[in-house]
């Protein structure tokens, strides 16, 4: 029941011999962007109107490193979501908007995001194609409106330039915008870790004994919610955490009006998590450490608590470690090196 | 085999024709022209800004915008429903432009009732960007950012019987799945059966009546509910007032 599915991009020509469903063909060179590891479930967004190009791929690029797309043309999608942290953002626990505003919860990390139905660590956005609204008209982040980032795209000569070769048009619109973004953003994998090689036995990459231990740790505690291969269900949880008096931030019931969603976010994936420090929704923890010592503690009081987190989690110390070594195997190098999703203006 | 084998017989058939039985040209059939016409009313009277109005309830409100979805345009016959395709509009009541629109059909039938859908339905709730009306910066007023759906219907004014800052009143009614939803479809009959054929012009004049909203199965006291701003149980209540909301005035 294994699936090797195929996106097409702009590497090397591969030859597709077993590929589920129509294979997402880049019109324009016909060649294979990455294969999916075999033990992968097929995407969830599968650019079928949106047809993958190198050309729409790189307008969504420069709209992604675009800080024209707040109001004071001060911040762009990278400024929050850096490539070298997987596309989440380190240092501090909320994202900064226009005019020092400070938000009320942690960037996550960018990938795999084709996998996902629902954005957003309480899933109010239901489409990849529209995530990027949410950031651009918060009045605490980018604080825009879409028509006046359309006006402002459109003044400049080379957004015509990335616009034509995309569309063959020179007009931006709503559409062509969002939909280059969703190829950036749709196109970021994070399947090149450590843990992917050990998975589809690439030659001589094994896991140590400490890491095959924390792998063991992790799929007897960890694995039910953030489950392999993505390392998250997608579903909404509540982990135990007591909500900040200052925030009271409700979580996923904001966004369906239930009380039984009361408290709980997303569970986020484990992909890249030594990269995407602090942690949680609000940033609270720092380190992976005090994570870990979270659900140790466990016994938590909390209306809607996950079913899964009653009593507390048993790890020794030995075990801690364990799987701290395993989780950084889950960091994928590849990725954020990679220089086809790094800020066009500071190529070599 | 078959496929192609059968449009060959068919020209053979049409080759062995004899030349004084082809049939007479038929005048190529005309499509029909359906303009739908939106005319935003309080109560008896032509909606006008800037103007207090006396609701049933014996609130008193003045409306500063009026924007209303309504999608999914059919017309229901005995043998057939026909739909508009890509049937959303976005009624702005200060933008007259936006009161009016046209539906071309070449589906030449009798038709009963009118159905259309006051709200948008869940899939193009749940769909990537769209164009038109439903294009997130051409309905961007109607667009909620921070949760993905459309604003079906915005209403905002002042009342005296208001406990809102500045005598505010602000319904932005949305929410299309489970127990959320508030897009209403409404079937509005015909006095007499609406013929179609070729040629056809007709002009389709719609009642948009804000009084409804406040009369419905639930009788909203701007005292009590001056605001409803997010989607749950106060919007969903909110939205069974839809059914009356817009009505048939006339067929031209």
């Amino acid at each position: 029941m294994f699936y090797k599915f195929v996106l097409y991009f702009f590497a090397t020509m591969v030859l597709v011999s077993c590929s589920v469903d129509a294979p997402v063909k880049n019109p324009v060179n016909d060649t294979p962007f990455e294969f999916l590891p075999e033990n992968w479930p097929l995407p969830k967004y599968r650019f079928t109107e949106n047809q993958i190009s190198k050309d729409r791929f790189e307008l969504g690029r420069a709209l992604f490193y675009e800080t024209r797309l707040s109001r004071d043309n001060s911040i762009s999608c990278a400024g929050c979501h850096i490539q070298n942290y997987a596309f989440a953002q380190t240092d501090h626990a909320f994202s900064h908007g226009v005019d020092n505003r400070v938000g009320t919860r942690n960037a996550p990390g960018l990938f795999n995001l084709a996998w996902h139905t629902e954005f957003m660590h309480d899933g109010a956005i239901n489409h990849i194609e529209k995530q990027p609204l949410a950031p651009i008209a918060n009045p605490i982040e980018m604080d825009e409106n879409l028509t006046r980032v359309l006006e402002k795209l459109n003044a400049l000569p080379k957004y015509k330039t990335l616009t034509r070769a995309a569309y063959n048009s020179d007009t931006l619109t709503s559409q062509r915008m969002l939909w280059a973004m969703t190829q950036f953003m749709g196109l970021i994998y994070a399947q090149h870790s450590k843990y992917d090689a050990v998975k589809n036995n690439t030659n001589g990459i094994h896991f140590t004994a400490a890491e095959q231990r924390g792998y063991d740790v992790f799929i007897q505690h960890c694995n039910a919610c953030h489950r392999e291969p993505l390392f998250s269900d997608f579903e909404y949880r509540s982990n135990g955490l007591a909500p900040l008096p200052m925030l009271l931030d409700s979580g996923r019931s904001h966004v369906t009006g239930l009380s039984k969603d009361k408290w709980k976010f997303k569970t986020p994936s484990l992909r890249n998590v030594a990269l995407t420090y602090p942690y949680m929704h609000d940033g609270r923890f720092t380190t992976l450490d005090q994570c870990i010592e979270h659900y140790r503690r466990g016994n938590f009081n909390h209306e809607n608590l996950d079913p899964l987190l009653k009593g507390a989690i048993t790890l020794s110390e030995g075990q801690i470690s364990d799987l701290k070594l395993f989780l950084n195997t889950l960091t994928d190098y590849t990725m954020i090196y990679d220089r086809r999703f790094s800020d066009p203006q500071l190529q070599p | 085999m078959f496929k192609i084998l059968l449009p060959i017989s068919v020209l053979i058939f049409l080759s062995c024709k004899p030349e004084d039985t082809k049939p007479k040209p038929v005048p190529q059939p005309e499509p029909a022209q359906l303009q739908f016409s939106v005319l935003p009313c309080m109560g008896s009277d032509t909606l006008l800004y800037n103007t207090y109005y006396s609701l049933d309830q014996g609130d008193t409100l003045k409306v500063s915008k009026f924007n209303v979805f309504i999608s999914n345009i059919r017309l229901v016959g005995t043998n057939a429903t026909i739909s508009e395709s890509n049937s959303y509009h976005l009624i702005r009541t200060h933008q007259p432009n936006t009161h009016n629109f046209v539906w071309t059909t070449s589906e030449f039938q009798t038709y009963q009732a009118l159905q259309l859908t006051i709200g948008i339905d869940s899939a193009r709730n749940c769909s990537g960007v769209q164009l038109g009306d439903l294009d997130p910066a051409y309905a961007s007023d109607m667009f909620w950012s921070w949760t993905t759906g459309y604003i079906f219907l915005k209403l905002e004014g002042n009342s005296p019987q208001s406990k809102n800052f500045n005598q505010f009143v602000e319904y932005h009614i949305g929410g299309f799945s489970g127990s959320n939803k508030t897009q209403k479809t409404i079937t509005i009959p015909f006095n007499s059966p609406l013929a179609i054929s070729s040629g056809t012009h007709k002009k389709i004049n719609l009642k948009l009546d804000v009084k409804q909203l406040f009369n419905g199965v639930n009788k909203i006291k701007i005292s009590e509910q001056g605001s409803i701003l997010s989607i749950g149980l106060k919007a969903a209540q909110f939205s069974s007032n839809f059914t009356q909301l817009i009505t048939l005035r006339s067929i031209q």
